[in-house]
């Protein structure tokens, strides 16, 4: 078999299977389904939205102006027409508060969130995984066995903690320990200290100081970042290590485990059979963690004073920008939809089961 | 007739049901449960009276006693101290006293939100399990329900609550309403997912066979013995709406000051700890953070207990191979 | 070839110094080329001695004293790689189930290589591939190649049980502790098996420990039979002998059932045959 061949053929085998076809068909329509409800959402909103644009004066031929303007004379039909229409061509509708389409402010501030986001899901994949694997599999006998039990109260003792700890007070904490008293981090406040932002090039701050090669710039920003991505994953990477440890105690009873260890497998192939039966459940918190953090990881954000993209989406429906808050709340779904969907794409890739 | 299965006799019936949960409830009290059990007790009293007692508890130290709103003029921002427990904040609120009386607002919302969501989404998720795969339409049904839940599910939550703040204004009853939604899919797919098990039950057969063909009936057999696994989440979401609540009035789009909500106090609170004043935020944050806690670990011992009572009764499905 | 003696396995009590046991004193042994049958209720802990001689007791469950000597060596009391050495190479288990014992996320072929290369470094993907296709025929299977590509989920019952004992057979092992190898399977395809592992036993002087419910089976392939009962052997006789006459009353009631079973087989066939 040629190696194009080779390549290709897993993926091949993946995407011919009925349920990614399924997944992938419902896809569109889903898309369409979040449309309908941001887009029903936005009139909702009691009063009019005229009113409130154009502030208290107005005379009656501005309101007629803008309402002509803003097409609210047409049906309902006619009006969602128009907003797709203009979704389709990228236009997010424009914010009141800072000014700029919303689609600019989204450019400035969707690239550092994802980037805080994908940071600290890595971060937590990094510690957690490994972790969990040590816990949910513990050594019966032996020097070691002595290590895993301890190591096993801790971890139930986080898993609890964690799941309880409200990200946003532990945000503070951390800040009242590492700041305020000892002084080790950098004042809470931005991605950088003042004036050491580097071009931005992408948007994405670690990667523009790494291709811009700016020194100062990756420093002030990890420092900045620490406290931050600590408190992430401090909170939302106890769901992963315990899913983790779950679903690797439930593997290691299963019976083809045992079945593996009767033959006389190598630990090492063993322990490659427990962890990718174990991984499946693993993606799923995986992903709906990651695709509650865009939009989610707002107080995180709010204390830090990072100007991200859930901050923006607070502030715009506090502030009642409602263009704003309505293509906040498409995106941050649609992004979530696409996670979903990879994770599935993932579940399918891992268990042949599924590609019925 | 030589053979004889050994079909599994559960509770049918909704009497029969309630008494196999209070036995459940009332069995073997272990060490720690007692501590998580009384934790509740509490968490319930103070949501009950808490407000009323503050001014006579945050008084014992001094013989004056704090109202949750009251103002002690000259004395914020004090750290804490005999006559303030756990201190003042900046407007001058004794947060001992506010703290015993958080709980009526965040439990109140956290046990209507939840009630509400387990009283819409479950008996959907029955439907939703017991109609699909019988007739075509049915089956239509059950997946239009299951893709409507998954359509909420995919809706970040935080930033669904803060929308329909803004949208319909703020209140403690959207915030109810906002995690009532939320919530509904968890209950609708945990309903569901049992219903499917328990309807290939043997003695869901045997009482079609003995003519039980009447939908409603059969409701009354499967359904009690399909939310086991729904109770149990019970104690879990509410601990997850409570800390939900308070993110929400961090952000500003909650339950607001001066009422006593453990999230708005910790956004008081919130520039005081930079510069060194840790009391205001600390103190809600531990109460916070206990609450939780406490429902967290009620949540685990019921699923404990519903473990054990489902071997014991032979409600799980019936794995009929003999040792 | 394989000896047990007072072999005793149990749980630890409350006190922490007794225990309840779940197998006591269990003496057994087969020679090469001998096949002997366990026997007993459910329950009695027959399978509990074939997970003792794999090193498969889970906690709580503890060896208290006694040996599985295999060759000499105590396979009880041997470290885990020692073990592992043994199990699948020299002895091999033939747990019970069916397809539930291989991972259902891996093709067929590949768990059965899996059995030969970690045993044998050595080995090529190629060599390894072609055996492994090679068993499968042997257990009956038809069109190997393609089967070998097959996923558990993808194969018959009857099919996963033998790709479990083609899996046990890989490296030709010189001993086999097979655990109701053929319970739910199609009785001509049971037929198969045990007449591959009879010849195996003539052949290749193999030694087998056949844990079954079935007397018939001990009946056509064991030489001797041991009857369980509450984790005791209760008798240890030549299977003539035996199905002559038991002297324990136990194994009286195991013969009562199945001769009962049998009468009733061939009173319906009787009775279909009138119709």
């Amino acid at each position: 078999m040629n190696p194009a061949a080779s390549i290709l053929k897993p993926f091949v085998a993946l995407f011919s299977s009925p349920f990614i076809q399924r997944r992938l068909l419902f896809f569109i329509p889903q898309l369409f389904i979040i449309t309908i409800i941001t887009f029903i959402l936005l009139k909702l909103v009691p009063g009019d939205i005229v009113d409130v644009l154009l502030g208290g004066l107005s005379t009656e031929v501005q309101r007629e102006g803008l309402r002509e303007d803003l097409g609210l004379n047409d049906s309902v039909f006619s009006q969602y027409f128009t907003y797709i229409e203009g979704l389709v061509q990228g236009d997010l509708g424009r914010s009141f508060f800072t000014g700029q389409t919303v689609a600019e402010d989204f450019k400035d501030r969707l690239p550092a969130t994802l980037e805080l986001i994908t940071i600290a899901l890595g971060v937590s994949l990094l510690i957690m995984i490994p972790l969990g694997i040590r816990a949910g599999s513990p050594k019966q006998t032996g020097w070691a066995a002595k290590f895993d039990k301890g190591l096993s109260k801790v971890v139930t003792f986080y898993g609890l903690l964690a799941g309880s700890l409200a990200d946003f007070w532990l945000a503070l904490i951390l800040i009242f320990i590492f700041y305020a008293t000892a002084n080790i981090v950098p004042e809470p406040g931005g991605y950088f200290a003042l004036g050491n932002e580097p071009n931005a090039t992408t948007g994405f701050h670690l990667l523009d100081s790494i291709i811009n090669g700016d020194g100062a710039a990756l420093k002030s920003y990890l420092g900045h970042m620490l406290l931050p991505v600590a408190t992430l994953v401090f909170v939302y990477g106890g769901p992963i290590l315990k899913m983790t440890i779950t679903s690797m105690a439930e593997i290691q009873n299963s019976a083809y485990v045992e079945n593996a260890r009767g033959m006389g497998f190598k630990t090492g192939t063993i322990r490659r059979i427990q962890f990718r039966n174990s991984l499946p459940p693993i993606i799923t918190i995986i992903g709906v963690i990651y695709g509650f953090l865009l939009g989610g990881a707002v107080l995180v954000e709010r204390i830090f004073s990072l100007n991200g993209f859930g901050n923006y989406g607070v502030e715009s429906v506090l502030q009642n920008d409602f263009l704003a808050a309505q293509s906040f709340m498409l995106v941050a779904a649609i992004w979530v939809m696409l996670v979903y969907l990879v994770v599935d794409i993932l579940h399918a890739a891992l268990d042949p089961r599924i590609r019925l | 007739m030589t053979t004889t299965t050994d079909v599994a006799t559960p509770p049918t019936g909704p009497a029969a049901f309630f008494a196999a949960l209070l036995r459940m409830l009332f069995r073997k009290p272990g060490r720690g449960t007692a501590f998580v059990w009384s934790g509740v007790g509490l968490i319930l009293i103070l949501t009950a009276i808490g407000p009323e007692i503050g001014p006579a508890l945050s008084g014992v130290g001094c013989g004056c006693g704090w109202g949750s709103e009251e103002i002690d003029r000259g004395h914020a921002l004090e750290g804490p101290s005999a006559s303030h427990f756990f201190g003042t904040d900046r407007t001058g609120f004794d947060i001992f006293s506010r703290v015993l009386s958080s709980p009526r607002i965040n439990l109140v919302i956290a046990l209507v939100a939840t009630a509400l969501s387990v009283v819409i989404g479950l008996p959907l998720g029955l439907l939703a399990g017991y109609v699909g795969g019988r007739t075509r339409a049915a089956t239509a049904l059950s997946e239009v329900i299951m893709r409507c839940m998954d359509v909420l599910q995919s809706f970040p939550l935080f930033v669904f609550a803060i929308v329909l703040v803004a949208v319909i204004g703020q209140s403690a009853e959207i915030v109810i309403i906002a995690l009532t939604i939320v919530n509904l899919p968890v209950f609708a797919r945990l309903a569901r997912a049992e219903m499917l098990t328990v309807r290939e039950q043997p003695y869901a057969d045997a009482a079609r066979i003995l003519g039980h063909g009447n939908f409603r009936l059969i409701f009354r057999h499967l359904a009690p013995n399909s939310i086991a696994s729904s109770v149990a989440t019970v104690p879990m979401v509410i601990g997850f709406v409570i800390l939900f609540t308070a993110s929400l009035s961090f952000v500003g789009a909650g339950v607001k000051p001066p009422q006593a909500e453990l999230g708005g106090m910790i956004r008081v609170g919130a520039n005081n700890m930079v510069t060194g004043e840790w009391w205001p935020s600390v103190f809600p944050g531990i109460a916070l953070g206990l609450f939780v806690l406490i429902f967290a670990f009620a949540a685990q011992d019921i699923a404990v207990r519903m473990r054990s009572v489902k071997r014991a009764e032979g409600l799980m499905s019936a794995d009929t191979t003999s040792a | 070839m394989l000896e047990i003696k007072n072999l005793t396995v149990g749980v630890p009590d409350d006190s922490g110094i007794g225990f309840e046991a779940m197998l006591d004193d269990i003496s057994l042994s087969v020679d090469a080329g001998q096949s002997v049958g366990v026997v007993g209720e459910a329950g009695s802990g027959k399978s509990l001695l074939v997970h003792a001689i794999g090193g498969l007791l889970r906690a709580p469950v503890v060896p208290f004293g006694g040996e599985v000597l295999f060759e000499g060596r105590d396979m009880i009391s041997m470290s885990a790689d020692d073990r592992r050495l043994i199990l699948g190479e020299e002895l091999s288990l033939v747990l019970p189930g069916g397809r539930v014992r291989l991972n259902p996320l891996e093709k067929v072929g590949r768990q059965i290589m899996r059995v030969q290369r970690d045993h044998h470094d050595e080995l090529s993907k190629v060599e390894a591939h072609q055996r492994a296709v090679q068993l499968l025929d042997r257990v009956g299977i038809p069109d190997p190649e393609l089967r070998a590509e097959a996923y558990p989920h993808e194969l018959s019952g009857g099919m996963a049980q033998r790709t479990v004992v083609a899996m046990a057979l890989a490296n030709s092992p010189r001993f086999l502790v097979a655990d109701e190898p053929t319970t739910g399977i199609d009785v001509t395809i049971q037929r198969q098996i045990l007449e591959d592992f009879a010849s195996l036993i003539r052949e290749d002087n193999v030694g087998l420990l056949i844990v079954t419910r079935d007397l018939g089976i001990v009946a056509h392939f064991c030489d001797r039979v041991a009857v369980v009962s509450e984790g005791r052997i209760v008798e240890n006789a030549e299977v003539r002998e035996f199905f002559k006459e038991q002297k324990h009353p136990v194994s009286r009631e195991l013969m009562r059932a199945t001769v009962l079973e049998r009468e009733k087989a061939a009173e319906w066939s009787a009775a279909a045959a009138s119709d």
